[in-house]
């Protein structure tokens, strides 16, 4: 049987788990699995890894069908489609299923298997070390805008809406930082 | 910087957790939401720095070949990539052609690919060229994208090329002057070799040198025939100067006077080039000199009159109905001056009437200033300092103001290369029959001899081959078997 990627075939060189998901249906899961893990990207692997983590603490911490049917929705989510939608979904889906008592334990090993998963595509980057750097200064300088606006008395909508702004300005300036290293201002004028 | 589709569901997908979290009251989708979107700005601050990674270390060769070419034909736009390290983040190059260009190929965009971790690539592109003149192609377009699809950029890397586009040239063009050949001007063998001013050698005299070039001192004092020859001199400014008047457009389409005319010209420049001599150009339109370049060496020169050559003409200069219509109504010495030649060959009771008034009407040193091709070597003679050669392409519509233009500009040490297009064998399909087209052929014939005759005058026919070998033909079945017309059929230039 052809390997989907095997030795003299970078078809799926650095591959995300949605463009392997092709092989996966061709060539079956075992084959797959061995020239898969193969082929990965370190992004994939760490990424992987982390999704895994984040399925097995979901399903401990919820526990029962539920548990398995969020761990599974998460895995699938993953594959099928990307890391931050996976991780957008693990949360929105956990909070009817996640239950009251949850402790801080349980509930921190889940958020480190979806960060996990959640950072490991920024291996992709040329600047690996640089992205996750800012990724992490932007999550603290935005939950401490969050922070803030709760410390103000502030409601909830209102801590949604400061967030949004604060999320849409770093980016704005992100952007400006792009042309005027690049010099690409000339772009710019209408 | 653009954010993909991607990369907007994934800014949606953090509003969305955040307008939630206020939805329900669960502060932990405030944290996801905050978490989605640090996460979105650290992939796109890495894109930012990937972007300027390449736009640095990319360098993008971008060539045409030919950059010299006509209508229809073949041009290839080769576009490389390189990269001084394994490029971050994916590219592609779109080429800029310009509207007037199109591809042969139906290869689906983009034209070159640059994949995460190459160095190099380069693609190939076939354009053809439908529109003549001057044709830029403008700076690649590089096109980045990131790894995940969240972000594109593009920007302009690499030179623009131009290239230069040549209208279909008549294949037949035939050049004659008498058997007297000259392709190579711009090699100073124009004309009979060793007409010049420094002295070169004294030689005997062999039957095949004319008898004109014996010099009797020398003979009488060495008592046999000699030859004195001479270097060509080199300090030599040539002037062109091309007629692009009402009057060149007589032929049919793509077979005018003016592009045979042109097809000799752009030769003539290119052999002018080659030699590096300098050159000028006066572009005649109805009533002045429309286009004044002083000689110069430089390419950029040869270049401009290249491109004024082929320049397309401002279509009021071209003839039109209502301009025939407003010519009637001349006011100025120059319009009258070019109604006058328009009814020349008018034998209608309308012109019989009309022309003792349109030629009587100004001075004859009126009409002849007020003539383009004169004044334009009038200004030459102002502006040029030191010896001029004129290459001058006209037609014989007006042969009183040609022999009195070439009079003056063949004053001091100038000379003048005269390339006359034959009105007789343009007007074809309005003309009688082969009889009346070799009888005003003729007088062209002999219009042109008693120029070429004048001391530093050449002058030379430029025509269809096909329908100066058919005079020929006729002129020698009623026994006109000239000098000129054998010469011609044995020594014109031929060009294809």
């Amino acid at each position: 049987m052809r390997s989907p990627i095997g030795s003299g075939s970078d078809e799926y060189e650095g591959a995300t788990p949605r463009e392997l998901r092709p092989a996966l249906l061709r060539e079956g899961p075992i084959e797959w699995g061995r020239v898969a893990i193969e082929r990965m990207d370190s992004a994939t692997v760490v990424s992987g890894f982390g999704a895994i983590w984040a399925v097995l603490a979901l399903v401990a911490t919820v526990g029962g069908p539920r548990g398995t049917i969020l761990g599974f929705v998460v895995a699938f989510v993953w594959i099928s489609t990307s890391a931050p939608v996976a991780y957008a979904v693990a949360h929105f889906s956990a909070i009817p299923v996640l239950p009251p008592e949850v402790t801080a334990i349980p509930f921190v090993l889940v958020e480190i298997g979806l960060v996990i998963m959640l950072l490991g595509t920024l291996r992709r980057s040329p600047v690996p070390v640089r992205s996750l750097v800012v990724s992490i200064v932007a999550f603290i300088g935005l939950v401490g805008v969050v922070t803030a606006v709760e410390s103000a008395n502030q409601s909830i909508i209102t801590q949604a809406v400061a967030l949004i702004g604060v999320g849409l300005l770093l980016s704005y300036l992100i952007h400006r930082f792009e042309y005027s290293y690049v010099a690409l201002l000339e772009d710019d004028s209408p | 910087m653009r954010a993909t589709r991607r990369c907007w569901g994934i800014a949606s997908i953090a509003g969305f957790l955040a307008v939630a979290s206020a939805a329900f009251g669960r502060p932990i989708l405030l944290i996801s939401a905050a978490g989605l979107g640090a996460w979105l700005l650290g992939m796109q601050y890495s894109f930012a720095r990937g972007v300027a990674m390449v736009s640095q270390k990319l360098v993008v060769d971008h060539s045409i070949s030919p950059t010299h070419g006509r209508t229809n034909e073949t041009f290839n736009a080769t576009v490389a990539l390189r990269s001084a390290v394994d490029s971050p983040l994916q590219l592609s190059v779109e080429l800029s052609p310009p509207s007037t260009a199109q591809r042969l190929d139906s290869v689906s965009k983009p034209d070159c690919t640059l994949a995460v971790g190459e160095t190099r690539a380069s693609a190939v592109v076939a354009f053809e060229c439908s529109v003549a003149g001057t044709t830029t192609f403008e700076s690649p377009r590089v096109a980045v994208t990131g790894r995940l699809g969240l972000f594109t950029e593009s920007f302009e890397q690499g030179p623009s090329r131009t290239v230069t586009v040549e209208p279909p040239a008549p294949s037949d063009v035939h050049v004659g002057r008498g058997g007297t050949i000259s392709a190579t001007h711009g090699e100073h063998q124009l004309g009979v070799q060793g007409i010049g001013f420094d002295l070169k050698d004294i030689r005997e005299y062999v039957p095949s040198d004319p008898v004109s070039r014996i010099d009797w001192r020398t003979t009488a004092r060495v008592g046999s025939p000699h030859v004195v020859e001479y270097e060509p001199e080199v300090d030599v400014k040539t002037v062109l100067i091309f007629d692009r008047r009402p009057r060149m457009y007589i032929g049919d389409p793509g077979r005018t006077k003016l592009d045979y005319n042109r097809e000799v010209a752009l030769t003539l420049v290119e052999s002018v080039e080659r030699a590096s001599d300098p050159l000028g150009f006066y572009l005649l339109d109805q009533h002045s000199p429309a286009a004044v370049l002083d000689p110069s060496a430089s390419p950029e020169r040869y270049r401009a009159v290249r491109n004024r050559l082929l320049a397309r003409p401002d279509p009021d200069s071209q003839p039109s109905a209502r301009r025939q219509r407003r010519r009637k109504s001349a006011t100025t010495p120059a319009d009258s001056v070019e109604t006058a030649v328009h009814l020349e060959d008018d034998n209608s009771p309308f012109a019989t009437a009309v022309r003792p008034f349109v030629t009587n009407n100004t001075s004859h040193t009126a009409q002849l200033n007020h003539d383009s091709l004169f004044q334009a070597v009038r200004m030459a003679q102002r502006r040029v300092t030191g010896r001029i050669s004129y290459l001058i392409f006209t037609d014989d519509s007006d042969p009183m103001r040609l022999q009195e233009t070439v009079r003056v500009a063949r004053r001091g040490r100038d000379d003048v290369s005269l390339f006359l297009t034959p009105s007789a064998l343009f007007d074809w399909g309005e003309l009688v029959g082969l009889e009346q087209v070799a009888e005003q052929y003729r007088s062209f014939e002999s219009l042109r001899r008693e120029l070429d005759r004048q001391d530093r005058v050449e002058a030379y026919e430029v025509t269809p081959r096909g329908r100066i070998e058919t005079i020929q033909t006729v002129l020698e079945r009623h026994g006109e078997q000239t000098s000129t017309t054998a010469q011609n059929r044995n020594g014109g230039l031929q060009q294809k």
